[in-house]
């Protein structure tokens, strides 16, 4: 029923019968703010210049996302990659460098990854979100993610 | 499942509503079809760009790299600010909005107090003709004012206004001025680290690797530009696929990384090597495409 209700909304974005929804909209700002105020506390703005950009989603169970970032060498960086509660615990964050090798995982129950790291060389890294599913497929779970990066200053 | 069947309902009756708002006749039916239309195709274009522009390093990473590599202050490679009054086209008015933000962060680094006050305000002025409303209030040319000797808080007033402008464009649907601003930055930095080596590769060597890593962005540069078909923007393509092939000239790559924990402030070095092979020459030209490129940028109205 789950599914039916997202391919039902894709198609009538698809359409173009819906543009954004209020809901939509709303989902937006919340991510938003998550992002400004919980992730950007996280990454501690005495010690880290946050680095100008963000990236904030609204993500339901199922969900897998990948992102990129070059980073740059020989800068000292915080990453900060925040879920918000109401996606299970079980999420799973990574962070894996170009050739797939993991370099950081959350902890287990965590649902953010706060990682401090200096790079050798300015290499592509790959941010791996992945939401479990949940086992009742007629509950459905949202919530936000965020993810910014700091250099030291 | 009362909350999913609800929501199809709800859905429906999101459709149903604005179906019957758009029954009048069919002009204005076709009228708010091309409109909804046109505004599907600029948020598909939002999301197809937004994580391109995460990817690369932004003017305070690239700031940055300059501090790391402690370079010297040159005023006469900035953008003069004089140049502001000549930007009309909403592409001369984005693309350099770019290059001054670009330009602010490398001033941030100096004490070059009245340089970064003229800086803040051109930003801000080539923001309000943009309509990029509030990304860089009053109150923060205020604070930026206020806080000219103390870098951590004008390091992070900057990076405060590229964050707001950022979620502007983004909100407001406007991708082309999103990619434009991101590579006016983008080739500022490149532009900045290029005449401080004087196109020599001999020079700092940890400036020369800024411009040889940037190898590496470039690609997503020209990701960034290709979903745009204006003529405008075409021709941006066509130079920045120009230096693509100077950039191909080089040898480039990366060994295995390793990863070491350091158990004091538990932080972890990506130990890895990079291979790079290019010739003088090579570099040369590639410098003066940037300047080629760059100066195109700065000479638009």
């Amino acid at each position: 029923m789950k599914n039916i209700f997202k391919l039902i909304i894709v198609l009538l974005f698809s359409t173009g019968l819906v543009t954004e929804s209020k809901a939509q909209l709303f989902g937006k700002t919340k991510c938003k703010s998550f992002a400004t105020t919980y992730a950007l506390g996280l990454l501690d703005t005495l010690q880290y210049t946050p680095n100008g950009r963000y990236t904030a989603l609204k993500l339901y169970d199922g969900d897998e996302v990948r992102m990129f970032k070059t980073i740059s060498r020989d800068l000292d960086y915080r990453a900060v990659v925040a879920l918000s509660n109401d996606l299970p615990e079980k999420s799973k964050i990574q962070i894996l460098d170009f050739n797939h090798k993991v370099l950081k995982t959350n902890e287990k129950g965590k649902r953010s990854l706060v990682w401090d790291f200096t790079s050798e060389t300015t290499q592509r890294l790959i941010i791996a979100i992945k939401i479990p599913a949940h086992k009742d497929e007629n509950i459905e779970q949202t919530g936000c993610v965020a993810i910014m990066f700091g250099v030291k200053k | 499942m009362k909350k999913t069947i609800f929501r199809f309902f709800l859905s429906l009756f999101v459709v149903v509503s604005l179906s019957g708002c758009t029954t009048d006749t069919n002009n204005s039916d076709t009228t708010n079809q091309e409109v909804d239309k046109e505004q599907i195709d600029l948020q598909e274009l939002m999301n197809q760009i937004k994580p391109i522009i995460y990817a690369l390093p932004s003017p305070v990473e690239t700031a940055m790299m300059f501090e790391n590599a402690k370079v010297g202050f040159n005023e006469t490679i900035l953008n003069p600010v004089s140049n502001m009054a000549s930007y009309s086209s909403s592409h001369a008015l984005a693309l350099n909005l770019g290059i001054y933000s670009a330009d602010l962060s490398y001033i941030s680094l100096y004490e070059q107090s009245q340089t970064a006050i003229q800086y803040m305000a051109t930003t801000k002025k080539m923001a309000d003709k943009l309509g990029i409303l509030d990304a860089i209030s009053e109150e923060t040319v205020k604070k930026f004012e206020e806080n000219v000797n103390n870098r951590s808080v004008i390091m992070n007033t900057i990076s405060q206004t590229l964050l707001n402008t950022d979620s502007y464009l983004e909100e407001n649907y406007r991708p082309e001025v999103a990619a434009l601003t991101v590579i006016g930055g983008w080739i500022e930095g490149l532009y900045i680290a290029t005449q401080l080596t004087e196109k020599s590769l001999d020079s700092n060597e940890d400036l020369v690797n800024i411009v040889i890593d940037q190898k590496i962005s470039l690609t997503d540069v020209i990701s960034l530009m290709a979903p745009f078909k204006s003529d405008e923007m075409k021709e941006i393509d066509k130079q920045l696929k120009k230096l693509k092939t100077i950039y191909d000239k080089i040898e480039y790559s990366t060994g295995i990384v390793e990863t070491e924990i350091n158990s004091d402030d538990n932080q972890t070095t990506l130990k890895s090597q990079s291979n790079i092979k290019v010739s003088p020459e090579t570099f040369t030209e590639l410098c003066t495409e940037v300047e080629q490129i760059r100066n195109s940028f700065v000479q638009m109205n």
